[in-house]
């Protein structure tokens, strides 16, 4: 009787100090580094459980769960920010150890975009428009579409007249600002509108 | 009569045969260097020097690692040093900048798996290869606002750098970690502060409109430093 009660209680204490551990048993933390990250909706996982929501501007990331010496790690992407193109993982399945658990490395790409300018009016030769370090000179043509180098997804855009054609004046609209310039979207950037008329 | 002709002939063909041998055998060492990065930038190539050769490097376009050996090897245990002519070698560590293309600046590779030394001595490793790496200095874009007196205004420079936040009662700013040589830059307002409406003018382009091109001109006056932001209560 007495015997049953104290086996009964030293089961109980052995669940409770289990538990305590928080389901992992073991000593290391698994973590490392990430980049690229500008909204929130990263969700990384290991192994199918233990999810872990990274959030927007985070450098690092530690799963809350952790992991013994030897247990099999397999860091994965369960669900991308809405402007991410992609995360490259690097170290991410490796055998657990003091050297493993902090080597993982979250690369993650932003989507990019066209940047689609119309001209309209262009009779001389000598137009260019920049959008920072970007430079496309633009020939003649009644209306057409210059395409700028692509532009990140939620970064800014501006375009300004460089260099003015031959005879003419061509003034920048549209954007955002309707100045050329704003931030670019989950599409493609098609509002900027260069028009040329003769100068007076 | 006839032995004194002999000598001089077995003379002769034993020195031939030592000749055929390679003179004695010691390994010798070619100094290969590779230059990744280098921009054609219509300047001066980079010549880089050890042990009394130098060895030039001219921009690929595009860019494109370039692998060239110096002239003549080295022999097992000679040291070689491989710095930009023109710099001063001191103690295995380069001391002072010498003479680079102009607007890069090349220094032995720092990064992984390329960070090999760049000075030693022959035999040390199985052979001597050794990476340079060019990075295009970058020019300051700055300028000076007027009238700002409230927050919120953010400016940036097309889709390269920015958009960089200027605060309330702000006088001047800068925007990004500069522009490299022959590069265009427009700078623009991209939120305006809360009431007011600012304007961009400025910058050595000619338009007066916050653009331009990081020019030689530019380049020897330290950057350019013309972006004018003016802010007036909106209307």
């Amino acid at each position: 009787m007495k015997s049953s009660t104290l086996r009964a209680g030293i089961a109980l204490a052995c669940a409770l100090g289990l538990s305590a551990c928080g389901g992992g048993s073991g000593d290391l933390y698994l973590g490392g580094s990430v980049s690229g990250i500008t909204r929130d909706g990263l969700v990384l996982t290991n192994k199918g459980g233990n999810d872990l929501a990274v959030p927007a501007g985070s450098t690092t990331f530690q799963f809350s769960n952790r992991v013994s010496t030897d247990d099999e790690f397999d860091i994965e992407v369960k669900s991308l920010p809405s402007n991410i193109e992609k995360c490259n993982l690097f170290n991410n399945h490796a055998r657990a150890n003091y050297f493993t658990i902090n080597q993982v490395q979250i690369q993650c790409i932003l989507k990019q975009h066209d940047l689609l300018v119309t001209v309209n009016g262009l009779t001389g030769t000598g137009l260019t428009i920049v959008n920072g370090a970007d430079k496309q000179d633009v020939q003649p043509a009644a209306s057409q579409q210059v395409k700028m180098a692509k532009v990140y997804e939620d970064g800014p855009y501006a375009v300004k007249v460089l260099n003015q054609p031959a005879g003419q004046t061509c003034t920048v609209s549209g954007g955002d600002t309707g100045t050329g310039t704003g931030t670019a979207g989950s599409t493609d950037v098609t509002s900027v509108v260069v028009n040329c008329a003769a100068s007076t | 009569m006839k032995f004194s002709l002999a000598r001089p002939a077995l003379a002769l063909a034993v020195t031939a045969m030592l000749a055929s041998c390679g003179g004695g055998g010691k390994a010798t060492y070619p100094i290969t260097v590779t230059v990744r990065n280098l921009q054609n930038l219509q300047d001066g190539p980079l010549v880089l020097s050890t042990n009394g050769m130098d060895l030039s490097f001219t921009a690929a376009n595009p860019v494109a690692d370039i692998t060239k050996s110096f002239p003549n090897e080295i022999e097992y245990g000679q040291r070689f040093d491989v710095i930009p002519k023109g710099f001063v070698a001191a103690n295995d560590a380069t001391a002072s900048r010498g003479a680079q293309p102009e607007h890069q600046t090349c220094a032995p590779s720092t990064d992984y798996p390329f960070n090999l030394l760049a000075n030693g001595t022959a035999g040390q490793l199985a052979k001597i290869q050794i990476y340079y790496t060019c990075t295009p200095i970058l020019y300051p874009l700055s300028g000076t606002v007027t009238g700002l007196t409230a927050d919120g205004l953010t400016l940036t420079n097309g889709s390269t750098d920015g958009p960089i936040t200027v605060a309330a009662n702000t006088t001047s700013f800068a925007i990004g970690t500069g522009v490299p040589f022959n590069t265009t830059y427009g700078v623009s307002v991209v939120t305006q502060p809360t009431g007011l409406t600012c304007s961009v003018t400025g910058g050595n382009g000619t338009q007066n409109n916050g653009s331009g091109v990081m020019d030689e001109a530019a380049t020897k006056a330290g950057g350019v430093n013309s972006i004018k932001v003016a802010c007036v209560p909106k209307t």
